[in-house]
This record gives C-alpha cells, sequence and structure tokens, in this order.
C-alpha cells in the first residue's frame, strides 16, 4: 500500500462542485486539496462538497486547508459541506471541534439538498 | 514490545513512518479510531520537528520508539535542533481558535487532546537530544 498516495475527483451537480478524496491528507498532500479548492473558488465555485468516503487519514494539516478559503466561500453565499466522514475522521475533526463550524452530512445527496435548500 | 525507527526529516519519510507505528500498536487490542489517534499524534510532531525544527534539512534525524505496555502506549521523540518545549503550545481552548476560522496552529493543541501525558526533556551538556515523551492510557 503506498500511503503517500492522496488524489482528487471533481464532478459538478450545477452550482456545486463535489469534491471526492481519495488516500492520505498530510502536511505533504495537503497542497494538493488547497491547489483544488483553490482553483473551484478562482472559478466562482462557492458550494463546495468535500466527500470523504475514501479518504483514509487527515492530520491538521489537511484540517488547516477546509479553514483557508472558508471567509472567501461564505462571503460569497456558499459554504464547505463535509461528508461520508469514516469514524476515524470524525473523531479527529470532533476532537477540535470541526463538527461545530462545518456542516456535515451522511451522503452527498444530503448535501446537495442541504444546498439547494438554503 | 519497542519498534526502534529513525527517520529523515523530510515529509515524504512520514507515511511510512505511520504505516510501521500503525502495524506495531496493531498488537495491543486498539480500537482502530484510538490507534488512529497515536499515530495522528507521533506525524503531527514529526511535522513540526520537520518544518520549523529542522527547516527541512533533510540530514537531520529524528528517533521514535515506541513501547507497549499492558495499560499504555509510550512514545519517545528525540532530535538534536535547537530545544522547543511544545507543552507550551497544547492550547486547550483550540474550539475557540476554531470558530473564529484561523487556519493553522492546529497541530499542537490536537497532540494535548489525544495524549495523557506529556513530558519533554531539553538536551544540554550531558544530553544530546531533546527527548519529547507521549504517553497514551489504554
Amino acid at each position: 500500500m503506498n500511503n503517500n498516495k492522496f488524489f482528487i475527483n471533481t464532478t459538478k451537480e450545477d452550482t456545486v462542485c463535489v469534491l471526492h478524496l481519495n488516500g492520505f491528507l498530510d502536511a505533504l498532500t495537503s497542497v494538493v486539496l488547497e491547489e483544488e479548492i483553490k482553483k473551484n473558488v478562482d472559478n466562482n465555485c462557492f458550494k463546495i462538497i468535500l466527500d470523504l468516503k475514501s479518504l483514509t487519514y487527515i492530520s491538521s494539516a489537511g484540517l488547516g486547508v477546509f479553514m483557508l478559503y472558508i471567509e472567501k466561500i461564505r462571503k460569497n453565499e456558499g459554504d464547505i459541506i463535509m461528508t461520508n466522514l469514516s469514524k476515524s475522521i470524525f473523531e479527529v475533526m470532533n476532537l477540535l471541534g470541526f463538527d461545530e463550524i462545518f456542516h456535515i452530512t451522511n451522503t452527498v445527496e444530503e448535501a446537495i439538498n442541504l444546498f439547494n435548500n438554503s | 514490545m519497542m519498534l526502534d525507527i529513525k527517520i529523515n526529516a523530510k515529509l515524504e519519510e512520514l507515511a511510512n513512518m505511520r504505516q510501521q507505528i500503525m502495524s506495531f500498536i496493531k498488537n495491543v487490542s486498539l480500537d482502530n479510531e484510538v490507534a488512529n489517534l497515536i499515530v495522528l499524534a507521533v506525524d503531527e510532531i514529526c511535522t513540526n520537528l520537520i518544518k520549523y525544527a529542522y527547516k527541512y534539512n533533510q540530514n537531520s534525524i529524528i528517533a521514535v520508539l515506541v513501547e507497549t505496555c499492558p495499560h499504555q502506549i509510550i512514545i519517545k521523540i528525540k532530535d538534536s535542533a535547537v530545544p522547543f518545549d511544545i507543552r507550551q503550545h497544547l492550547d486547550k481552548n483550540i474550539c475557540e481558535h476554531i470558530r473564529k476560522m484561523v487556519p493553522g496552529g492546529l497541530g499542537m493543541p490536537l497532540v494535548g487532546k489525544i495524549m495523557d501525558e506529556i513530558y519533554y526533556e531539553a538536551k544540554n551538556d550531558e544530553r544530546e537530544f531533546n527527548v519529547l515523551t507521549l504517553i497514551k492510557d489504554i
């Protein structure tokens, strides 16, 4: 197993960008996520879903990226919603109180509905 | 049982180190989530050493010793950089910091929340390395 591996598949559902995160998000790989979120924000996509179904590991470097663009995104009436968290990933977010400042849903569909109904 | 790892101060080495520690502590009956948090704490400390203490000097070495005891996992992390006592940066009010959406500075508070005891011995004339000891009750 190559646990340096991290990649993102991005899909679009109308005005919502869904970033499917795969692998290990740490100090080495967090720049990949930073660039992908920046690219979407620069393209005026402010409704972002982070699908963490295939994310195996996250460190504080990855969590820091979630906060990097959130102010700009919310100023533009968007948000970041996280979905499909494993127990381990949720545990890390919960320790830092991320579950209080980010919406977390069980599925991508729920996250899309949350955007559509807001 | 004891695991002894030495890595160069480069971020590319972290993944292999995490994998070795995870395999080792899985010999103890631990929840996956707890094992993941222990690995995460070591990752955060080593990341900090690589970035800020060694400033990415790849020739520098970090030694990680992991010992499993019946009710504790004890981790010693040794480095030879300028001493830095992380215990001054374990701010337990990190949730307030996060509510204000300030990125960065999350690693050390995370370590503080994960581990049960943290000790630090700075290098001196008699001791060649700084030694950070992390203890997790299991």
